[in-house]
């Protein structure tokens, strides 16, 4: 809301300086820009009537205009404008102007024709921001007249932002009541005369729904010419507050809407059938709106109807059938009183916005109507003529929006603020705002005026006293530390600590978003589809993720279009799976990682990473889950991942990440050329650890064994090394794969892994034999199960 | 082998002193020593001469022969010190590096700024008595809005452009939903922080769809809009590490009442006024105001017996203010170029 200087000093006296009203207005609770100028024209700038237009002899799109510019010979002007006219009243700079943009007005020679100054636009003048064409005047005025009066400039504004509950506030008058609040001014509410009836033209109103609409205010106009220019005056103002001049009627109804906060809306009289009636639609009852817009509407949505069907959306907007046209000669203006939820709700459910619809689910005073037009009517007579019929005013006063007392206790506000108001500063609080307030034994008991849908209980004068007195005069106190806040148990994994975890393994933390696209998501899923938004914000970004890998990859894709080789990512975050009536919504933590192993270095040569890296990346971020549980890689198959180099995550007996190197399919996807490897871990499933528990260390010296075997190259590691522990014996406290060796590495068919046994007693010093006991044991069983042969050498 | 007479054993003394002089290294050292004292060292032969003597003889000779093996005995171990210390120096000369090469360590990677953010806010809180609270990304309509009364077709709701995944079902557009989950299953004193992502329908230079806020919560039977007032300006001053100057604004939010708006002096420019702030020299830093006795009647809480306080703030802009990062895209381009900067 755009509010004008001199339009607001039209409705109330306030004595501090206007730029200091939007900072006593932000403290009030109204957020208030700051004031920007509108400035006063520059010496050299009059009215003028061009006289004749001529085409420029030697310039298309040019005219040379005689201008009658105040002084007794005409002034010669060369002008661009289209819409320069023979009879037009306009402004003239003459020679020696500055314009505001620093231009300076000379006398010259345009393509061999002199002109002796400029025919000005709106933002030639400071006006306006963009305009298209020279500023057209009322014709009344006299040539070479100074404008500055004529225009109320010079004049200042500023912006007023308004939380939902302060509807009240989306008018000058609304305004103003708060600038005299703040400012302990006066509210000037101008006397509105009743217009004495020249006619007996009338029309029945109807109010079926009186819950929806409790008031309904009208008038018949007969006799008008509705399409005429409306003044200076009322354009300006118009401009102003950011709102298009149209015509004169519907320039009024929006002044009217601006001032007082009460929306209206004139019929063209003579294309009404019958009695007007306010109900609610029938089912697919149909509309068509000013705007061309057809509606199908449904018993929720209030109409306005006559004989003939719905002609308006009720509170909201007109209906084409009935609106306004040149030939219009009878009107049928009216204003009434909506109840806000049933205009929110249509509003809402047919998507339309109107200023309308925007001030009726706020709150507009249900006192208004009748006053909006008596003053609409007034000008309308003023500027289109007609002759004015009763005002027919239908109210169901039992309808119309409570104002019940409400109780404010003194304790209470003591208690909510922390700090105590004296009675003196809340009656005056009240006071100025112009209160029905009553003392009573605990405090006060008000009843907020008709403009107010805020204030409701107790709270809400609560918040009013606090806001009158100003947030500022409360004390603040100091938190006092408060023991008995829950820290995390120590039983549950720190997710701060795995992802410094990551952090020193080189990964950098990425937060992507949690939708993407379901292309993407398809091919790492393998088909699966994610919970879909309804209103996603680009197709990119249509389904919730079903793991991290798709904004992983996209983000690693991203920096490697920019270049940089050695990537790692990780994220931690939501992933939403199942169905959304069933959904499944877990805290996951993912990795991708491509480029160098160990990092460019002067004294080796780089090598690509490969499963192996990730996999140890995975096992330090599991060490601190693990405690006591084995942590198991097991070949696996998934659609992320290339096959034959992908691995479940079995921690005890739970499946809880995957690990792989990525698929090719998403490689050539992302258009990504070097290997990629991914890992997510359900993060859920890895909380609970176990808190250490003491055992001393043995006190005798250790004994280690290095046992070389050969196998058929398919056997697995993991099995091995599983029937060697098994095997060993209690002994054992340390057991390594120490080396790994194929002759070929192509095509051999065996291969030979060495192992390295440390044993320990906890009880005695251990000798030689009982390192051979256990090698002997081990050797026979890898013999007997699993196809190991102990190689000689 | 012949007894040496005195000048001979003088002469020998000489020459064994010289050679032991003269010895360059350790090897040669230890030539010089087998030669003069070797088994069968010059030396050493005269010491087996001692035991033919005459008995008169023996005592005489033999503490010649003897000073002289002393002395060059002594002589030798001297001379192998300084050797021992020339060869040193040369090996630790041999052995000098550029110690201005690249260590090989593993270049550490870094936390994303929010999450940085995050952590100080939470230890703030932590330190002032809260605990940490979570929710579901996904809401339902009653937990995201209902509850905190905005009703259906409240204007309200169009200050919150929603994610719809089905008429009932939403992204959470604020963390405030938390508030009434942690309520509905803890009972008063409560002291709560609750921060995670969010998520509006709106995508342009200063909005993206997603970003995160923290939530937070206090109920006990006399907390008042003074008690608000102080946790924020301690939390802001801790935060920013500075005597900030705070201010409340009245503002309006469904779920609480009175509400507030907080600014804080603009830390770009000590309040004076830049580009910034707007030249107001204020910074809008977060939401806040006293629960709305509506919010407690959704979660059966006395809303005579209990008061409470609740705020919100973003994780962004707090972190923008923090590091000076002035495009909020950044945060969700995930280039290490920009993540890189937080290590």
């Amino acid at each position: 809301m755009i509010i004008s200087e001199n339009w607001l000093r039209e409705w109330v006296d306030f004595d501090v300086s206007f730029d200091d009203l939007p900072e006593l207005l932000t403290q009030a609770g109204l957020e208030t820009g700051a004031v920007s100028i509108v400035p006063a024209l520059a010496e050299g700038i009059v009215a003028a009537r061009v006289e004749l237009v001529t085409a420029h002899p030697n310039a298309d799109g040019l005219s040379v205009c005689e201008v009658d510019g105040g002084r007794p010979e005409r002034y010669q002007i060369v002008c661009g404008a289209e819409n320069v006219r023979a009879g037009m009243v306009t402004v003239l700079a003459t020679p020696d102007t500055v314009l505001v943009n620093g231009q300076k007005i000379s006398n010259q020679d345009l393509r061999g024709v002199n002109s002796e100054g400029m025919l000005c636009s709106g933002s030639e003048l400071g006006l306006d921001d963009q305009s298209s064409g020279i500023l057209e005047l009322d014709p009344h005025l006299t040539p070479g007249q100074k404008l500055d009066e004529h225009l109320q400039l010079p004049d200042r504004v500023f912006e007023v932002e308004l939380t939902p509950n302060r509807g009240d506030c989306l008018s000058i008058l609304g305004v103003a009541r708060e600038t005299a609040t703040v400012t302990h001014g006066t509210l000037k509410e101008p006397t509105i005369k009743k217009i004495e009836p020249k006619s007996k033209e009338t029309r029945s109103i109807t109010l079926d729904k009186p819950d929806d609409c409790p008031r309904y205010v009208g008038r018949v106009l007969s006799g008008v010419s509705p399409s005429t220019r409306s003044p200076d005056i009322i354009r300006e103002r118009l401009r102003r507050s950011d709102v298009r001049s149209v015509d004169a009627l519907v320039d009024i109804t929006n002044y009217l809407m601006l001032e007082t906060g009460q929306p209206m809306h004139a019929f063209d009289n003579d294309r009404l059938k019958d009695g007007i009636v306010v109900r609610r639609a029938k089912p697919s009852e149909q509309l068509t709106l000013l705007d061309g817009q057809e509606l199908t509407l449904n018993k929720d949505n209030l109409v306005i109807a006559d004989g003939s069907g719905p002609i308006a959306l009720g509170g909201i907007k007109g209906g084409a059938s009935t609106m306004i046209s040149e030939q219009t000669s009878s009107l049928f203006l009216e204003a009434a009183s909506f109840n806000p939820d049933c205009i929110a709700r249509t509003a809402r459910q047919l998507s339309i916005n109107s200023d309308a619809a925007h001030r009726f689910e706020r709150g507009v005073d249900f006192n208004l109507p009748a006053l909006a037009i008596e003053r609409a009517s007034a000008l309308v007579i003023e500027l289109c003529g007609g002759a004015p019929g009763p005002l027919i005013d239908q109210t169901i006063p039992e309808c119309l929006p409570e104002r019940r007392s409400i109780v404010l206790r003194q304790a209470r506000l003591k208690r909510m603020l922390g700090t105590t108001v004296s009675k003196q500063s809340v009656d005056s609080a009240f006071k100025a705002a112009h209160f029905d307030c009553a003392p009573v034994t605990s405090g006060w008991s008000v009843t907020p005026p008709s403009y107010r849908y805020d204030l409701t209980g107790e709270h809400d004068l609560v918040e009013e006293v606090a806001r009158l007195v100003g947030y500022d005069q409360f004390d603040s106190h100091p938190p006092s530390v408060r023991v008995g806040a829950q820290l995390a148990p120590e039983g549950i994994l720190d997710l701060d600590r795995v992802k410094d975890l990551l952090v020193g393994l080189g990964y950098f933390e990425a937060i992507t978003y949690s939708f993407v696209s379901s292309e993407l998501q398809e091919l790492v899923s393998g088909g699966e589809k994610g919970i879909r938004l309804q209103n996603p914000i680009a197709s990119q970004f249509s389904e919730m993720r079903l793991t991290l890998l798709p904004g992983l990859l996209n983000a690693l894709a991203n920096n490697a279009r920019r270049q940089v080789r050695d990537i790692r990512l990780f994220e931690t975050g939501h992933i939403f799976q199942g169905t959304l009536k069933q959904r499944k919504e877990q805290q996951y933590i993912g990795g991708v990682i491509t480029g160098s192993a160990t990092g460019t270095r002067w004294d080796q040569s780089n090598r690509e990473i490969d499963f192996f890296d990730v996999k140890g990346h995975v096992e330090s971020l599991m060490t601190g889950a693990c405690s006591g549980k084995s942590l198991r890689f097991v070949d696996s198959e998934h659609s992320a991942y290339q096959l034959g180099q992908c691995a479940d995550l079995i921690l005890g007996e739970t499946k809880v990440g995957q690990i792989g190197r990525i698929s090719y399919e998403l490689l050539l996807q992302l258009d990504l050329e070097r290997v990629v490897y991914g890992f997510e871990i359900n993060f859920g499933l890895i909380r609970e650890i176990t808190i250490p528990s003491y055992t001393a260390s043995s006190r005798y010296p250790s004994l280690s064994r290095d046992l070389s075997f050969i196998f058929p190259c398919e056997a697995s590691s993991q099995t091995i090394i599983d029937a060697i522990r098994q095997s060993a014996g209690e002994l054992l406290i340390n057991l390594e794969l120490i080396d790994l060796y194929k002759e070929n590495p192509e095509t051999s068919t065996k291969k030979s892994l060495t192992f390295r046994l440390t044993l320990q007693s906890n009880s005695r010093n251990l000798k030689d034999e009982d390192a051979d006991a256990v090698a002997r044991s081990v050797i026979s069983h890898i013999n007997a199960e699993h196809d190991g042969v102990l190689r000689s050498n | 082998m012949e007894k040496n007479s005195n000048a001979d054993l003088e002469q020998l003394l000489k020459s064994g002193l010289s050679d032991i002089t003269d010895a360059e290294n350790s090897r040669d050292l230890e030539g010089v020593r087998v030669q003069l004292l070797g088994k069968q060292g010059s030396v050493t032969s005269q010491l087996k001469v001692i035991g033919s003597l005459a008995p008169e003889e023996r005592s005489a000779f033999g503490a010649a022969v003897n000073r002289v093996r002393e002395q060059l005995t002594t002589a030798i171990e001297s001379r192998s010190l300084a050797i021992i210390e020339v060869e040193r120096q040369a090996t630790i000369e041999s052995q000098r590096i550029d110690v201005t090469l690249p260590g090989r360590g593993v270049e550490p990677g870094g936390l994303h700024p929010v999450t940085r953010t995050l952590r100080k806010i939470e230890r703030i809180f932590l330190r002032a008595g809260f605990s940490i609270a979570y929710g579901p990304e996904i809401e339902d309509d009653f937990h995201n809005f209902e509850a905190l009364n905005i009703p259906k077709n409240h204007p309200a709701r169009a200050m919150h452009d929603t994610f719809y995944l089905d008429p009932e079902t939403v992204l959470r557009t604020h963390t405030s939903p938390v508030q009434v989950r942690y309520l509905e299953n803890n009972q008063p004193p409560v002291n709560v922080i609750a921060p995670g992502r969010v998520y509006r329908c709106d995508s342009d230079v200063t909005h993206t769809p997603m970003f995160h806020q923290l939530e937070g919560l206090a109920v006990d039977t006399d907390l008042s809009f003074g008690d608000l007032k102080g946790i924020l300006i301690f939390f802001l001053q801790e935060f920013f590490e500075r005597d900030l100057p705070v201010r409340f604004r009245p503002s309006f939010f469904p779920f609480t009442e009175p509400s507030a708006e907080v600014d804080m002096g603009c830390v770009f420019c000590d309040g004076a006024g830049c580009r910034i702030c707007g030249q107001s020299g204020w910074l809008e830093v977060l939401g806040c105001g006293m629960v709305h006795p509506q919010v407690f009647a959704q979660v059966g809480i006395d809303n005579e017996r209990y008061t409470g306080y609740a705020f919100g703030l973003g994780i962004e802009r707090l972190t923008m203010l923090r590091y000076g990062v002035n495009d909020l895209r950044v945060f969700f381009e995930n280039e290490v170029s920009f993540l890189r900067q937080f290590t």
